[in-house]
């Protein structure tokens, strides 16, 4: 039997799940599907219901890890596995209503293989993620943004509320339903939570895509503060996040641009200290660049309110100001979810 | 007397140059690659799965990002946005260009070494230069920055040499507090107020800024500016064997040492040691910047036993100081002159690049005009200073232009004598004796030219005492006055050191003229 062949999450096919689950065919690891080298992805039914699940592929990590004890791989993807479904469960238990939900959950058990156990996770089948809908010219599809940035406010703060920090916000993991209308956050699988331990979480790397990091993480800086920092992250994920719904470019890639060639993260070996003020310099410019790259420039200046104190290059000062007085928190998603209900509505009455 | 040039000692104060320059310059780095490796496979897949205008944003960014220029996907990608940029934004399009244009832009920079802000090559295009409004524009502009990038250390530090240039120092102050206030540690933020408090003689705050960084004992860029500025002050900074440590750490390259070894040469060099001076000052220069040339330069010329040519060091960005004063020495006036022009548009605050170049045209190139144009600008950015303002009432009364002196005569009157160095002291008793003499005003001129030669004599210095019989001399002549036989008679007897090309050639112009 080969490596392919030897393993339990690809022979789901046709198989009846706990709760009426049908496993109706397999799905191409699609754009956005995280992990897709580690879980093997499949369409089931209940009733009239399709949804998504998410098999867990051991193999692919023996492949991935070679050389690595199996004990150990088993026992770190399943801590991994665990720690998301408890994630999700809490998401679930809560109604969030701009989270990707779970639906389901289970292990499946397939005899004739070396690891016959196949946990998997159901999940709510979505259109596909917001990359399919770009379109970065000026002033296109600004009503349909704006309501998508503010679904994604919506989820962060819903998250954050359940003291969970999202880590990982990017174009491929803001799904779409209902035809687009509605944007969900997805994929927990690097998210880190309060109350329980993460398995990824090291207190010092990024936990999500580092192509998305804050500038902070590419220089080796780690703010001590663990609630800080996953809050900071995730402001700064958000801000780089609309940058990205109307240039095509995060936020880093933009400072990147704008920060002489001597300060970049793969040139510079001082600290982080000793260059953030130049990628604070190279951050404005950015703006600027953002700000030029609207017709409309009152819209363009509300967003960079909004991108300033999302992104700011340094965690301390993200944050709006006076969200310290007033709810004692500058990362809280409040005013950025007001600011963007407001600025979709306007959007979506003038080009009604 | 005549226009006042001179520097006793040369420090390796740092440049202020604006923020653009210094970047190109090379002086903020720390250059070595520090392995660095972002994996982008997830993305490369996802591109190669769905391509799409977003998957392909996505990859170009990310591409940058990892620093990964050359690679089929990524070529795809930029090509389908290319083909779609209709849908594209601008931004977009624009990183592509720095991507594929990366390594033909680094060709370009590398190929000049002259950097400024704007190049002149006429003293008519310079006098277009200071005389238009830009420089109005450009601060307000930067004032506007300056509200809108209110955390922005670099566009405060950016407002305050713009303040300075126009003598605005109590601004210029504000805006460097401002910055020093959000970058205490920033080597931009701390050499360029070093450079401002040493320019205003502010030399205790220069020190204590400095002190107070948590940088400093680790930045040799910054050692070596605490090494300078305690130097001036007649101290011996406590950052010496911190200085040295940093050499002996091999972990800067010698162009990130060259101001430290420059400026600890320079120590040994005043304490006569000649032997450690040379090993110091000969490592400053095997990867030299403007600012440690120009050191080595003035040392050469200090002391003959350093031989040294400072055209060969063609890398050096911005080599105006050194260019200019070995062109000086070498009585080669009008390379001297443009060079001095440059090197004032390299750092448009500076007073020794106006004295110099005022000291050339006036005395040497016989342009008054030029000279007279030239303090101008500097009091532009130095109001009181008195060497300057002596060295325009030279160059107007000499010119016979003594209304338009007149407002530079009250001001040279308001200011402290006591408080200058005796040998502007003479200069300036001299220039006064001079304008006397033009006035007509004889019993004054001669009473004050013949104070100049006294106090020269007391202070024994030829340099000095042979100038102001030189244009004692000439003025005598022109004002047709009794003593002049006794006077022109010194000059003809007078013995000038090789060194003194300026006197040499105001001694002749005096005796051509007695032979008319």
């Amino acid at each position: 039997m080969n490596q392919l062949q030897d393993n339990a999450a690809n022979a789901l096919v046709g198989r009846h799940l706990k709760n009426d689950w049908v496993v109706i065919r397999r799905m191409e690891p699609k754009e956005g599907s995280t992990g897709g080298f580690f879980s093997v992805c499949y369409v089931v039914r209940k009733g009239e219901k399709e949804a998504f699940l998410k098999a867990l592929n051991f193999n692919a990590f023996f492949q991935m890890f070679r050389g690595k004890s199996v004990v150990e791989i088993i026992n770190e993807q399943t801590k991994a596995y665990q720690f998301e479904k408890e994630l999700l469960l809490r998401c679930k238990n809560n109604r969030l209503s701009k989270v990707a939900l779970i639906l389901d959950e289970g292990e499946e058990f397939i005899d004739g293989y070396v690891i016959s156990n196949v946990p998997y996770l159901i999940f709510e089948m979505a259109d596909g993620d917001v990359r399919s809908h770009m379109n970065f010219s000026k002033d296109i599809d600004l009503a349909w943004k704006l309501k998508s940035l503010h679904d994604v406010a919506v989820g962060l703060k819903q998250l954050h509320g359940l003291e969970i920090g999202h880590q990982d916000l990017k174009p491929s993991n803001v799904l779409l339903f209902e035809e687009g209308f509605v944007s969900k956050v997805g994929d927990l699988g690097r998210s880190l939570c309060a109350g329980i331990e993460a398995p990824h979480d090291n207190g010092v790397d990024f936990p999500g895509e580092f192509t998305y990091a804050p500038p902070e993480y590419l220089y080796s800086f780690v703010e001590p503060n663990w609630n800080k920092r996953v809050r900071a992250t995730d402001m700064y994920l958000f801000g780089s996040l609309v940058t990205y719904y109307f240039l095509g470019l995060n936020m880093t890639a933009l400072i990147g641009k704008n920060l002489d060639r001597q300060f970049h993260w793969g040139v510079w070996r001082g600290s982080f200290l000793d260059v953030k003020d130049y990628v604070i310099d190279a951050f404005y410019k950015a703006l600027k660049e953002f700000k030029g790259s609207f017709s409309n420039q009152q819209l363009a200046n509300e967003l960079i309110e909004v991108i300033e104190y999302c992104c700011f290059p340094y965690p301390e000062k993200r944050g709006h100001p006076r969200a310290i007085a007033q709810i004692g928190n500058q990362y809280d998603f409040q005013r950025v979810v007001s600011k963007f209900d407001l600025l979709a509505r306007k959007a979506a009455y003038q080009f009604k | 007397m005549a226009i006042i040039y001179e520097i006793k000692e040369r420090r390796v104060v740092p440049n202020w140059r604006d923020y653009k320059r210094t970047l190109h310059i090379g002086e903020l780095g720390l250059n070595h690659p520090n392995n660095l490796d972002i994996n982008i496979d997830r993305i490369t897949n996802d591109w190669l799965i769905a391509q799409n205008i977003g998957t392909a944003a996505e990859l170009i960014g990310a591409a940058f990002i990892s620093d990964k220029g050359s690679f089929s996907e990524l070529a795809d990608a930029i090509s389908f946005i290319r083909k779609n940029s209709m849908n594209s934004s601008n931004t977009l399009l624009g990183l592509i260009d720095v991507i594929e244009e990366k390594h033909v832009l680094r060709k370009e920079e590398s190929i000049s070494n002259f950097l400024l802000e704007r190049d002149v090559d006429t003293i008519d295009e310079f006098q277009a230069f200071i005389n238009n409004k830009i420089l109005f524009k450009v601060i307000n502009k930067t004032k506007n920055r300056t509200r809108n990038e209110m955390f922005n250390p670099i566009i405060w530090v950016e407002l305050a040499r713009l303040y300075t240039m126009q003598g605005h120092e109590k601004r210029a102050e504000r805006a460097l507090l401002t910055a020093l206030h959000l970058a205490p540690d920033n080597r931009f933020v701390l050499r360029s107020s070093t450079r401002f408090f040493i320019h205003t003689d502010q030399f205790d705050k220069a020190l204590f800024y400095l002190r107070r960084s948590k940088s400093l004992k680790y930045d040799p860029w910054l050692i070596s500016a605490h090494i300078a500025t305690s130097s001036i002050m007649g101290r011996f900074s406590p950052l010496i064997k911190d200085g040295e440590k940093l050499i002996q750490s091999n972990n800067f390259t010698p162009f990130e040492l060259t101001e430290l070894y420059s400026s600890l040469g320079t120590l040994e060099f005043n304490d006569g040691s000649f032997k450690k001076a040379r090993q110091l000052l000969d490592k400053s220069m095997i990867q030299p910047n403007d600012n440690s040339l120009a050191q080595m330069e003035w040392v050469s010329k200090e002391d003959s036993r350093f031989e040294f040519n400072p055209f060969i060091y063609e890398s050096v960005i911005n080599p105006f100081e050194a260019y200019a004063l070995d062109h000086y020495e070498n009585g080669n006036w009008k390379e001297a002159f443009y060079n001095c022009i440059k090197w004032f548009l390299d750092v448009p605050f500076s007073k020794r690049p106006i004295l110099l170049g005022s000291h050339i045209a006036g005395s040497l190139l016989k342009d008054k005009s030029a000279s007279v144009l030239l303090c101008e600008v500097g009091l532009q950015a130095n109001p009181h200073d008195p060497n300057l303002l002596n060295n325009i009432i030279y160059g107007l009364a000499t010119s016979d232009n003594l209304n338009y002196a007149n407002k530079y005569i009250n001001q040279i009157k308001e200011i402290n004598m006591s408080s200058l160095p005796n040998e502007s002291k003479i200069t300036i008793q001299a220039t006064l004796g001079l304008v006397a003499l033009r006035r007509k005003e004889f019993e004054m001129g001669k009473k004050l030219y013949e104070l100049a030669i006294e106090n020269s004599q007391k202070i024994n210095n030829d340099y000095l005492l042979n100038l102001a019989i030189v244009n004692y001399a000439r003025e005598l002549r022109l004002a047709n006055q009794p003593e002049m036989e006794k006077y022109l008679e010194m000059v003809s007897q007078m013995h000038v050191d090789n060194k003194y090309k300026d006197l040499i050639e105001l001694r002749r112009e005096v005796l051509d003229y007695k032979i008319e």
